[in-house]
């Protein structure tokens, strides 16, 4: 406890008046190495296969723009194939917003997204239409407006109409080639990036996973473990209301699955489930390392998001249907419901069980 | 005047129904309250239920305001004894009530394609009343102006573009006609609630407006490299003065200053104090209050729960006091200040004085974001 100038004059009373404002709570044991056993069995993991899957879009994006003989379909699938996976894969540490992912925008610059006003379409359709041959330039991309840098561009290039990946595509535009391979470069120099930060040698990876007095980022296992536990909470409040709720409207009629998280790909419950099966790794993770007594917390928060995703299996795709009829859309809803009880859970018990208060004026700032 | 606390909470809460307010003085005659009796105005959860509170010096409920929603910040007019609870962003209702209970409250809705940001504030003359708004299709700050004058109802009058994006905290300089508006930079939009839409292009500002035209009278912005530090909050020292509280949207690892100074015409000037101090705030002031002399200002993070004090005159950092998911933070008088925070409590604290717990932390009650003085 920490109080300045307050301490020297009565330290006791201070102490008293603190607990009476609440702050009276037992600081759990937690294992020393929570930050590395969270890094080690899920973000190293997560965001190698980030890196991996960017690695083969690129190689799948190049097979599709040479031009050579052949049947072009099989080629598109498997294009297609690698930017499911992508998608997929970025789900997995799309929450994981702190650290690394936050720094040099990086979390715009691999998906701006939401984006009411519709920047990334509109940017995209303008750098394909002037044809800029700099843009395509090695590393180019990376200094220019983020929406044209990351995964929701790459979507649309591939998925629009006449997209490079369309059946009814000719023979595939040159410079929309080009300009979808550099995106594709960017997230995958991005992804490494990524995964270099957080590895053992990574300047982030250290910080995480072995906190102290003297370190910059984390001083003790209980800031690492509030970074990790905030992370979550987060996550599955961003899963129901920013992916599902503007999705699934007021009513089916107000339904507006165009506001879908790739949509244009198809992927946009695959997605939702791959982020929600990161989170569900995350909790039951989690659990493992809280005493015996408390454990419940944590289980019951993974498996309420277990829930959650078979409700999302029961809605079935693509969500254009799913929103707006039955049986998807009540599916879908229920999925909603049980997300806001899995986040309860990890505000309210989870949390407490690392000993990590969500305070009502902290938890979402104003 | 006591009463029993228990037995007006019963009563406040038969009466309180939607858009009527309940209080206390009601039976008597609000002459019978005392000037004295309503001094500090806040908004809490109570319960499960949202409400804006008229509170005494003690701390005590006075009146009671039920919100259709989680309230934020208060529009003041202590002269006429008024005021308007704005809902917290993105709020689609604004409730003008009589902090004495002599009249019924007002519903202000929204606009169409606006929602409000939290804060407002009166002229003087209790003629108009301006609020920060959200114009979220076009992603525009603006100001709403409502006629407060008596048979006006808050009618809508018009709106200033508040001269950047996401305005949150606005105030009334010493002047008592221009308006500065703390324009957070972040792009909103309700459908995604508060998430921000344009962390890599934020550009936060104060904007000085005429009150009487909308005119942009100045507009200031920190260093191209701080253009995710988000000026949200703000308060008048006795030198006419604007201090300014920041959220950092940057990672944590940097910790750029958090709290600032700007005299009109000049460059802003930013005070981070004792690098433990500017960590222990983790990258976010909720609310800034100046004390009754305007001579310390007051910070509060309650993602830090703590409250740092500054010397109005130096910069100087004078300390701080642990209050977790302290936000709350209202000037005192004759010094010091009162503090409250998401636990039900509320204390006195102040830069050399130990903390004086008022009402301890209470089960089901939250005070929210900001407590002002009337």
């Amino acid at each position: 406890m920490r109080i300045f100038r307050n301490t020297c004059r009565a330290f006791a009373a201070a102490c008293l008046a603190v607990a009476a404002a609440g702050a009276a709570r037992a600081q759990p044991a937690l294992p020393a190495d929570l930050g590395a056993r969270v890094a080690e069995a899920y973000a190293r993991p997560a965001f190698d296969r980030l890196r991996e899957a960017a690695g083969r879009m690129e190689d799948a994006l190049r097979a599709v723009c040479q031009a050579g003989a052949g049947d072009a379909a099989p080629r598109r699938a498997a294009a297609s194939e690698a930017f499911g996976a992508l998608a997929r894969a970025w789900a997995g540490v799309e929450f994981l917003r702190f650290g690394p992912l936050v720094q040099g925008n990086r979390y715009e610059r691999l998906a701006f997204w939401p984006d009411p006003r519709g920047v990334v379409l509109r940017q995209v359709q303008e750098a394909l239409a002037r044809r800029d041959q700099a843009l395509l330039a090695p590393g180019a991309l990376a200094a220019r407006s983020v929406a044209l840098q990351g995964l929701p561009a790459l979507e649309f290039v591939l998925y629009r109409d006449d997209g490079l990946l369309q059946a009814g595509a000719a023979a595939p535009d040159a410079y929309a080639c080009g300009y979808a391979r550099a995106v594709a470069a960017n997230v995958s120099t991005l992804s490494a990036e990524l995964a270099q930060a957080w590895s053992a040698r990574g300047d982030f990876g250290v910080q995480f996973t072995s906190p102290g007095p003297s370190r910059e980022l984390y001083r003790n296992t209980q800031e690492v473990a509030a970074e990790t536990v905030k992370a979550l909470s987060t996550g599955l409040q961003f899963a129901r209301d920013v992916k599902l709720l503007p999705v699934l409207g007021a009513s089916a009629a107000e339904a507006r699955p165009r506001r879908a998280a790739f949509w244009r790909s198809g992927q946009s419950v695959a997605t939702l489930d791959a982020g929600l099966a990161g989170q569900q790794a995350l909790a039951g993770l989690l659990a493992r390392m809280l005493p015996a007594d408390a454990r419940w917390s944590g289980e019951t928060a993974r498996d309420e998001i277990g829930r959650a995703r078979q409700a999302l299996a029961d809605a079935g795709a693509p969500i254009e249907q799913a929103a707006a009829e039955s049986p998807g859309r009540p599916a879908l809803a229920l999925a909603a419901l049980i997300l806001k009880n899995a986040k309860d859970i990890v505000d309210q018990d989870l949390a407490a069980a690392l000993g990590v208060t969500i305070g009502f004026n902290a938890l979402d700032g104003d | 005047m006591e009463i029993d606390r228990r037995r007006f909470l019963a009563w406040a809460a038969a009466l309180a129904t939607p858009g009527l307010a309940a209080a206390e003085g009601a039976a008597a005659g609000p002459a019978a309250m005392g000037r004295d009796a309503v001094d500090y105005i806040t908004a809490r959860r109570r319960a499960g239920a949202y409400e804006a509170v008229v509170l005494d010096a003690q701390g005590r409920d006075r009146l009671v305001v039920p919100l259709p929603d989680r309230g934020h910040s208060f529009a003041l007019d202590a002269a006429r004894g008024r005021a308007v609870a704005f809902g917290r962003q993105p709020g689609f209702f604004a409730v003008a009530f009589d902090v004495r209970g002599a009249r019924p409250a007002q519903r202000l809705p929204a606009e169409a394609g606006r929602h409000f940001f939290g804060h407002g504030v009166y002229l003087p003359d209790g003629s108009l009343m301006y609020a920060t708004e959200n114009d979220y299709e076009a992603g525009r700050g603006v100001l709403g102006v409502y006629d407060a004058s008596p048979g006006g109802g808050y009618r809508r009058v018009g709106e200033f573009n508040s001269g950047g994006i996401g305005p949150h905290e606005v105030v009334l300089m010493p002047d008592g006609r221009t308006l500065c508006v703390a324009n957070g930079g972040i792009l909103t939009h309700p459908d995604y609630g508060k998430l921000e839409l344009n962390l890599d292009t934020m550009r936060p500002s104060l904007a000085y407006l005429d009150a009487a035209d909308g005119r942009l009278l100045e507009r200031v912005e920190l260093p191209a490299e701080l253009h995710q530090l988000s000026i949200r909050h703000l308060a008048l020292a006795a030198d006419g003065s604007v201090w300014f509280g920041c959220q950092y949207m940057g990672p944590a690892g940097e910790r750029p200053a958090l709290v600032g100074r700007h005299r009109r015409g000049r460059a802003p000037a930013l005070h981070g104090g004792p690098a433990e101090v500017l960590r222990g705030m983790r990258n976010y002031v909720g609310s800034v209050a100046a004390d009754a002399a305007g001579a310390v200002i007051a910070t509060s993070s309650p993602v830090g729960g703590r409250i740092v004090y500054w010397d109005a005159a130096s910069g100087n950092c004078l300390g701080s006091t642990e209050l977790p998911d302290g936000c709350g933070v209202a000037p005192r008088a004759p010094g010091g200040f009162l503090a409250s925070n998401g636990l039900g409590a509320m204390a006195r604290v102040g830069p050399d004085e130990a903390v004086d717990v008022l009402r301890p932390a209470e089960s089901g009650l939250a005070w929210d974001n900001h407590f002002r003085r009337l």
